[in-house]
């Protein structure tokens, strides 16, 4: 026992902790395919040109409990529709688009601004999120980025 | 100030305002401990980590907020378009770091892939004013861009007079 110091103690007593696995919240998974389906429909809506009707599609089923894979293939799906809207309209008509948001799905929509931003194809397109994150926080003010930070609801 | 740099400023503004609400809090694990829960191991206390916050400009410019229950930690990666601007970022950020004892919210060390950390505990916005400590981050991102560039510039202007008074011989 010459390393005794290092060792962790209190993974001894497990039952006096939190573990990563307890914050996950207590919602049904979600699979894969239905994420597929939900991001065929969204572009189907977008080439239609119902952008209302893609952003609230996608920003409703946000995937809380599934794998990494399915989770990004959702961020993917969102990130789509804020580019395809952002490249038809302006500037100034994001405000329009958010206010048509009720206050969950705005929620939703900063948790998918944040994660697209970490990413590498969010990175490279930091100016549009960015347009996106101002006109959001300015209608919704604080909030989101405050739930965002405390959900354990991760997207 | 250009076009992208205001939205990415005023997304690192409400972003740290909402992050920077801490809290007093002891350690659950070491009694009589009192320590910035995002820079100790939180294995067993995964709780008191929230989500942390990544905002990008483009690829060469990002910052990353991690908050916690009673600290958070900021890292900026500066621009640099160049190697001169790298060598420069690197001298100026060891300038700083080397001096981190006056700078109070300055971490020694930054994270590994930025180039500078802060650090704000509870005790900091005890002491200090929550929207100064913002305005000081915020001016901290502005100035540091100027400062680089101009740096560059001095640079390129004293390599040239340089390179003209050893080649006047040749003349």
């Amino acid at each position: 026992m010459s390393d005794w110091r290092s060792i962790d103690i209190y993974a001894l007593e497990p039952e006096n902790f939190l573990t990563k696995q307890d914050l996950i919240p207590d919602l049904p998974p979600v699979s894969h395919d239905v994420i597929v389906g939900i991001s065929q429909q969204c572009r189907q809506a977008l080439s239609s040109g119902q952008f209302i009707v893609a952003l609230t599609t996608a920003l409703d089923t946000p995937p809380y409990v599934a794998d990494e894979a399915t989770k990004s293939l959702h961020a993917e799906t969102v990130f789509e529709v804020l580019c395809s809207i952002r490249n038809n309209h302006s500037v100034n008509d994001l405000s329009k688009f958010v206010t048509q948001l009720d206050s969950t799905q705005q929620d939703t929509l900063v948790k998918y601004l944040y994660k697209s931003m970490g990413t590498g194809y969010g990175t490279k397109q930091g100016g549009l999120l960015l347009s996106w994150f101002e006109k959001t926080v300015e209608i919704t003010g604080l909030g989101p980025i405050v739930r965002y930070m405390t959900d354990r609801r991760t997207v | 100030m250009s076009q992208s740099l205001k939205p990415y400023l005023t997304a690192v503004r409400s972003s740290l305002t909402a992050a920077i609400c801490l809290e007093d809090f002891s350690s659950q694990i070491v009694e009589r401990h009192n320590r910035p829960e995002i820079e100790v191991d939180n294995t067993h206390t995964p709780e008191l980590i929230l989500n942390p916050m990544i905002i990008a400009r483009n690829e060469n410019e990002k910052i990353l907020i991690e908050p916690s229950i009673n600290s958070v930690r900021v890292s900026i990666k500066i621009k640099q378009a160049d190697e001169i601007e790298q060598i420069l970022v690197h001298k100026f950020t060891r300038f700083l770091t080397s001096r981190a004892e006056n700078f109070f919210i300055l971490r020694r060390v930054p994270i590994k892939g930025y180039d500078i950390s802060f650090l704000i505990t509870n005790f900091h916005t005890e002491q200090m004013l929550k929207d100064k400590l913002v305005d000081f981050i915020i001016e901290f991102m502005e100035d540091v861009d100027k400062e680089i560039s101009e740096m560059k510039l001095f640079l390129n202007a004293r390599a040239r007079v340089i390179a003209e008074a050893y080649l006047t011989p040749f003349d």
